[in-house]
């Protein structure tokens, strides 16, 4: 039991994971997510230790990272369709986006948000984890510089993939 | 009086056109019908009261509770019965009504297998290899099987064949006795005058109100 969930949000995870259980590419989605988080990682750890040739890099991580978050939770986006492919579904306009199929459920959309924005924060938790763990690593063991700004910096952009995702969530709504 | 669904001074709008305060109340037992032109707002009337993202001004209650405040349980005795609304596409219609269910919480698998016998739905055929007709079949099982009080129907008689339209209007009438409320839009002015109890008109961005014969004038807006 989740005590993040409440129980309609609970019950739309059961919805959406029964809707999404067949997926077929679920596995490779999951590695590429998991290969672009890393990425994430690895390049936010260069900018927080080097002084001033790992800015552009920084830039870059924070495209990855988006790129791996949405990976790592595109089954909240897309209703797979197990053997029609993505040119079948957009000639058919039928419902393929999880936003659309709330819509037509009885389920508050508010929760469906919560529900994404949960789900988003678990990642950045776990890739700050990562990532905080590593910082207080190299500080231990070598003598590289870090700046604490550019950890704030990291920090902040967590919020800004959290913001993200709110706006993402509330275009599906609106469109 | 015992209402179902009443608007208080609503107002919806697009592009096309703007349908200020609109004041009604639908009794229970008993089939509206909404007339009006292509594009005169009927649907968008519909959707707004249905689809949590249509924006609306004003109040619309459901059984007396504010439907934006106590949306999750207006929905689950709400059906939507259109050609718009579908379920997903590449599944089977079991499969569909297996996941839907999930979101209603008086869904009653008896009542659903009771009515797609009876309608003759074949619950192995993925929904998108359904005819219009076989769509709406199912549509309306399934909500008779979620026990909705409130039945939208939007355009949903349009393109289907006789037998299936007697066919849907003999279920209704036998969910009338049980309580049913029926709000159901039509271009078919004999449809509407052979099965409606009311009967309101939209004109001009102005909506009348629902009366039980129809006026000579209305043919215009059919």
């Amino acid at each position: 039991m989740n005590i993040f969930k409440n129980e309609e949000m609970r019950q739309i995870d059961g919805f959406l994971y029964e809707v999404n259980k067949d997926a077929d590419y679920k596995t490779i989605q999951r590695v590429v997510g998991y290969f672009f988080s890393i990425l994430f990682i690895v390049f936010s750890l260069f900018y927080t230790c080097e002084n001033d040739l790992m800015y552009a890099s920084f830039y870059y991580a924070i495209v990855l990272y988006y790129f791996g978050k949405l990976f790592l939770t595109s089954e909240k986006i897309q209703v797979f369709h197990k053997g029609i492919t993505q040119q079948k579904q957009l000639s058919l306009l039928k419902v393929n986006r999880v936003s659309q199929l709330m819509l037509l459920t009885p389920f508050n959309y508010k929760n469906y948000i919560k529900l994404r924005l949960l789900d988003t924060l678990k990642i950045e938790i776990c890739v700050m984890g990562i990532y905080l763990i590593s910082i207080c690593y190299i500080a231990l063991v070598s003598n590289v510089t870090i700046y604490p700004g550019k950890i704030i910096v990291v920090l902040i952009s967590q919020i800004v993939i959290l913001i993200i995702e709110f706006i993402d969530c509330y275009l599906c709504w609106k469109l | 009086m015992n209402k179902i669904l009443e608007l208080k001074n609503v107002t919806v709008k697009n592009k096309k056109f703007k349908l200020e305060n609109i004041n009604f109340a639908l009794e229970k037992g008993y089939v509206y019908g909404l007339v009006g032109k292509n594009g005169a707002g009927k649907s968008t009337l519909l959707k707004s009261i249905y689809f949590e993202n249509w924006p609306y001004k004003g109040d619309i209650f459901f059984s007396g509770f504010d439907i934006k405040k106590n949306r999750r349980s207006a929905m689950n005795k709400i059906g939507y019965i259109s050609e718009d609304f579908y379920f997903i596409d590449d599944r089977s219609m079991a499969e569909n009504a297996r996941l839907f269910s999930m979101a209603y919480s008086n869904f009653d698998e008896e009542i659903w297998e009771e009515m797609t016998k009876k309608l003759g739905i074949n619950l192995n055929t993925n929904y998108m290899d359904y005819s219009r007709g076989e769509k709406i079949k199912a549509q309306l099982a399934f909500a008779f099987a979620h026990k909705a009080e409130l039945l939208i129907m939007d355009e949903a008689s349009a393109g289907l064949d006789a037998v299936f339209k007697k066919e849907m209007y003999d279920l209704i009438r036998e969910g009338l006795v049980d309580g049913l409320t029926v709000l159901l839009t039509s271009h078919d002015y004999e449809e509407i005058k052979r099965n409606t109890d009311f009967f309101a008109v939209i004109k001009d961005g102005a909506f009348g109100e629902f009366k039980e014969t129809i006026e000579e004038n209305a043919y215009e807006y059919l």
